[in-house]
């Protein structure tokens, strides 16, 4: 009964603190631009200050809950400082701008949450890191324009994952509260890692886009990430907290990760389609002559229905006969502007000619051909709909599957460690699997039939799931109570 | 468990407060260098208006500058513009990538490359202010501080004829 009371004391206070957080913002943001920067800068600092200061002073008088909010306030007033003394200092407002401020805040809120020993400044300083994990990853494809770099975040977030669960497991050989919190985000990291990756076109790119996943920066974090689990490991065997099942599992995380890094390699190597190079790819005279479309002309290999414009500016030579048998002509016609307007056009656009390429389905068939490039992404049939070969399709499957397992270990595992935030960040992950699944159906069935029948059954699923979830959840949260 | 039913010591609090107020002092001293012991420039100018969700009204500045003809450059390398005063503005001389051993100079970040052309940002393409806020006069260029590394600071908005440009805000 003590417990609920404080439960309920800690939810009033935490809106408390939010609602008077919200007013001094407000108020202050009425009139912010009379305010000289000096004095900007001042008043956040005290507003921050005054609030952790508040904090302590409650904590002393065994106000525990309400003193948490006060920290976990004066952690936002913080963060929100950043963003300010960089507004005042009219900083980069860009995505990339954005994603530096969210890490300066979460290392300072990180590194104060310590100080403090305060589990919701860690929380601040967790959800930071993470809001400028995502806008980076929205700087880098907004940079790079390149859609393939969604796999290497997927790797990092495994990275992150295997270094914040060595961090938990640190603070659990040296019983330090922020145990479960380092927990609950590494459980984030892992559900986002293969979230990520139960995309069928991120499967296709993970290996064979412009972009290789495994860059230096990448390789740096996975190796972190498996010297921060082997500390941590070690720490807690040191102090007898951890169980043998408990490492088994990681290293059978760990090793399905690898493997299916592997077998992706493997599977996707003849994900795409051969295709005849663009002319203005081709950089050998020999191999453009030999392309029907295209031509040598001036140290350049261009299409032949520009030859006529690129080689005459006037009537002079603009009948000759090309090569290709393209033949020029002096035409004269009207603009816009009602001017007359006279170049050398091709009469023999020369468009009918066949691809070749397209007939070799293998990345080494196609190289064989100088005139073919391969071209990693979905294939497509005859009537354009979009195609997996069978080795990509079967590791898609047994991925999901993997995936839907990982999810149920997890709360199986955050059941036995009696941890209901983390019961609930899996079943969250697993009802957004199921969504994007569930659309992913209805983008790929066309057709009225199979579209209605795609609807029915996710009607069905959709009710019968909401209920069956909201039961296996309840169950889960009485097991960990009764725990 | 210890450490939870006690909380922190006022030490540590103290200590921890002292250590956000240094975290963000050497935000604002490394963010006001150019202000502190920079040199003044004036660029032209064409702004438009955005809106960011986290810091608020802004407007993007466009400078005459941002592109330049260089090689050998890609898509996030440093570059460094090197600026002579015309009778009004200063306007760029050339780009290099080795930071210049004297003269006045801004630096800057590409951000694509077209052929030997590249579109840079120098960090200073954008002035927040406060909602509802009326610009009064039309902006023409934009006076900026720049320290010896070539970081730049907007320091005023400029009207044609020089004169700061009046902003004023609702209530």
């Amino acid at each position: 009964m003590a417990d609920a009371n404080d439960k309920f004391t800690s939810i009033f206070a935490t809106i408390g603190a939010i609602l008077i957080g919200l007013g001094v913002v407000w108020l202050l943001a009425t009139n912010w631009h009379s305010i000289p920067a000096l004095l900007k800068v001042l008043i956040l600092v005290a507003g921050f200050c005054t609030s952790f200061y508040a904090g302590f002073q409650l904590e002393q008088k065994e106000f525990r809950r309400i003193a948490q909010s006060l920290y976990f306030l004066g952690s936002i007033i913080f963060c929100i400082s950043v963003f300010l003394i960089a507004q005042i200092f009219n900083t980069d407002a860009s995505v990339q701008g954005a994603a530096v401020l969210s890490f300066i805040a979460a290392i300072g809120t990180i590194i104060a949450s310590y100080i403090f020993i305060s589990r919701s400044s860690l929380v601040v300083g967790m959800f930071m890191g993470t809001q400028g994990f995502f806008l980076q990853f929205l700087a880098t494809l907004d940079s790079y324009r390149g859609d393939q770099y969604v796999a290497s975040y997927a790797i990092l977030a495994f990275a992150l994952a295997m270094v914040i669960y060595g961090v938990s497991l640190y603070h659990r050989a040296v019983e330090h509260i922020f145990e479960k919190t380092y927990l609950f985000w590494s459980t984030f990291y892992v559900l986002l890692f293969g979230y990520i990756l139960s995309y069928q076109w991120v499967l296709i790119y993970l290996w064979r886009g412009s972009a290789n996943p495994i860059t230096g920066f990448i390789t740096f974090m996975l190796i972190l990430g498996a010297l921060a689990l082997a500390f941590g490991i070690y720490s807690c065997m040191q102090s007898a907290r951890i169980s043998a099942s408990e490492i088994t599992s990681i290293f059978v995380i760990i090793i399905a990760f690898a493997a299916f890094l592997f077998m992706s390699n493997v599977a996707t190597a003849d994900q795409g389609t051969c295709r005849q190079m663009y002319c203005g790819e081709i950089t050998s005279d020999s191999v453009c002559n030999s392309v029907d479309r295209c031509m040598w002309n001036n140290n350049y290999c261009s299409e032949t229905y520009s030859y006529c414009s690129f080689n005459y500016n006037n009537q002079t030579g603009c009948t000759a006969p090309t090569a290709k048998g393209v033949l020029c002509e002096w035409q004269t016609s009207t603009g816009w502007d009602n001017k007359s307007y006279s170049s050398c056009v091709s009469l023999q656009r020369n468009n009918q000619y066949v691809d070749s390429c397209t007939a070799k389905k293998s990345r080494s068939s196609c190289s064989e051909s100088a005139a073919c490039t391969w071209s990693p992404g979905y294939s497509y049939s005859s009537s354009y709909r979009k195609q997996l070969n069978t080795p990509t399709y079967l590791l898609w499957i047994v991925f999901n599957i993997a995936y839907i397992a990982l999810i149920l270990a997890m709360i199986a595992l955050s059941t036995i460690k009696k941890h209901a935030k983390s019961i609930n960040l899996c079943i969250s992950f697993f009802v957004l699997f199921i969504i994007t699944r569930y659309i992913g159906f209805i983008m790929d069935f066309g057709g009225y039939t199979s579209l209605a029948f795609v609807f029915i059954i996710g009607g069905v699923l959709l009710i019968g799931g909401a209920i069956l979830i909201r039961k296996w959840h309840k169950k889960l949260m009485d097991q960990v109570e009764s725990a | 468990m210890a450490q939870e039913t006690h909380g922190p010591s006022r030490k540590r609090v103290m200590l921890g407060a002292l250590f956000l107020v240094i975290f963000l002092g050497f935000m604002v001293l490394y963010l006001a260098m150019p202000y502190l012991v920079g040199s003044t420039v004036v660029l032209k100018t064409a702004p438009v208006d955005p809106f960011d969700p986290i810091r608020g009204q802004y407007m993007v500045i466009r400078y005459d500058i941002s592109t330049q003809p260089i090689n050998d450059v890609q898509v996030g390398d440093t570059v460094y513009v090197l600026l002579t005063k015309g009778e009004d503005v200063w306007d760029s001389t050339y780009a290099t990538k080795t930071m210049p051993s004297s003269g006045m100079y801004i630096k800057g970040e590409v951000q694509s490359v077209s052929g030997s052309s590249a579109q840079l940002r120098f960090g200073v393409e954008q002035y927040f202010f406060e909602r509802n806020a009326q610009i009064l006069d039309r902006i023409d260029r934009v006076e900026l501080k720049v320290d010896a590394t070539g970081t730049a600071r907007i320091s005023r908005l400029l009207t044609v004829t020089g004169s700061e440009v009046r902003i004023k805000y609702a209530d």
